[in-house]
């Protein structure tokens, strides 16, 4: 009794109800609620449609059956009532179609913005610029790979996760330039109802202006290759006053990291550092032991790249290697970071060149 | 001549809306010309852009922005 008691309250509880939603998105957003509205009404509109036609339909198949001696009438036309039928559906047509275009309207309404951001998509993850501040930074997956891999179990946030959110101020309108360095990805964060693709060559706007504070999660929605899924978008909303303070800790960041460049490092900090690096930004295709995926991603296990000129290998990380799936890392990893990932790449994962690098020598 | 024309006109605008009588059919068959059709045809067509072009700038200015 208490069991079929406590399924039947588990049954409503929210949390419940929460996994089994099947209906759009309310949102966090006036727009997302406007938008949600909108769905609604159009959604009663179809039903009460459907209602009404079927319920005509239903009745007379069944008032007026063979069985009960209907039989059918023969005539050609009849033009009031095919006029009635032509009217009244584009009326409704038309009165549909007055608060979707104010709906949106609003949607397209990117102007006077407190706070605009580049949101460049990369294969795979997300670039964001400050346009009004010097902040630029990359938003990479960051989940380990022992849960995609099954090797550990799963978190809450399991591919919904990243290391540098999005931060946006609560209370302000923030636009968003959506764009592509490579392939066509699509930035999209549920909550804000606003989905839009970013396409290379080509700008596309949308905007948002989230009122409660908090971290919402998203992904890339449109397919974007092998790591489609592992590219998700966390926003995380600060109050304003918290919003100003990370701004000017970004700010004091950079700094830092300009004098770490100019820094001397051991092989054993570089490695070290580098390890992390690699796991961030190579293991993807290069695999995390360094074995690569034969046909596909070359191993930079006793690679002749890897394991010779250091120069050589320095170029394929900052530049890439056109017409192949190796990416430019220059605007994506800092001068130490390379450093580092070229001297963990020399002397582990199987390779003991012996050599390393200084920050202060990588060329980007 | 100008009856004919007319007549033509309120067919093209029929079968805009995709209504006609059988009677009204059968005398177009019978007694209209082709090219005052096709005329009537694009007449009303380009009358029919410009409607929808100049609802959407009616709207455009009238609509307020409120984001």
């Amino acid at each position: 009794m208490t069991k079929a008691l406590t399924l039947a309250l588990s049954l409503v509880s929210a949390p419940a109800w929460a996994d089994w939603q099947i209906n759009m998105n309310e949102g966090v957003t006036a727009l997302s609620r406007e938008i949600f509205d909108l769905h609604m009404l159009i959604f009663w509109i179809c039903v009460v449609i459907g209602v009404a036609v079927f319920g005509v339909m239903f009745y007379s198949i069944f008032k007026f059956r063979k069985s009960k001696g209907a039989v059918s009438e023969h005539w050609h036309e009849n033009t009031t009532v095919e006029v009635v039928w032509t009217v009244i559906p584009s009326i409704i047509l038309i009165a549909m179609a007055i608060p979707a275009t104010a709906t949106l309207m609003d949607m397209y309404d990117t102007s006077e913005a407190d706070v605009e951001i580049q949101v460049t998509g990369y294969q795979w993850k997300w670039r964001y610029q400050y346009l009004d501040e010097d902040i630029d930074y990359f938003s990479n997956l960051a989940t380990p790979r022992e849960e995609i891999a099954n090797e550990a179990s799963k978190n809450p946030n399991y591919l919904l996760e990243v290391d540098n959110p999005l931060v946006i101020p609560a209370n302000k309108k923030v636009r968003f330039l959506i764009t592509s360095n490579d392939v066509i990805h699509s930035w999209w964060v549920p909550n804000f109802a606003v989905k839009k693709d970013a396409i290379p060559g080509f700008i596309n706007e949308s905007w948002v202006k989230v009122e409660q504070p908090g971290v919402y999660r998203g992904q890339c929605t449109e397919l974007c290759g092998k790591e489609h899924g592992f590219m998700p978008v966390v926003v995380e909303v600060k109050a304003e006053a918290d919003y100003e303070q990370w701004v000017a800790d970004q700010k004091a960041i950079k700094l830092a990291m300009a004098g770490e460049a100019s820094k001397e490092f051991s092989m054993d900090e570089l490695i070290a550092q580098g390890e992390g690096v690699y796991k961030m930004a190579c293991a993807g295709c290069h695999q995390p032991n360094g074995q690569g995926i034969p046909g596909a991603f070359p191993a930079i296990t006793g690679s002749t790249i890897a394991t010779g000129e250091m120069d050589t290998h320095i170029d394929i990380i900052v530049n890439g290697k056109s017409g192949t799936a190796m990416q430019a890392f220059k605007e994506q990893l800092s001068a130490v970071d390379i450093a580092a990932v070229v001297t963990y790449q020399r002397n582990a994962l199987g390779n003991s060149v012996g050599d390393f690098i200084q920050p202060s020598a990588i060329q980007k | 001549m100008i009856g004919r024309c007319f007549k033509a006109l309120a067919s093209v605008i029929c079968a805009f809306i995709g209504v006609q009588s059988a009677r009204n059919w059968r005398y177009d068959s019978e007694r209209g010309s082709a090219t005052v059709f096709v005329i009537a045809g694009i007449l009303m067509t380009i009358i029919f852009l410009a409607g929808i072009y100049g609802l959407v700038q009616v709207v455009m200015i009238y609509v307020q922005y409120s984001g």
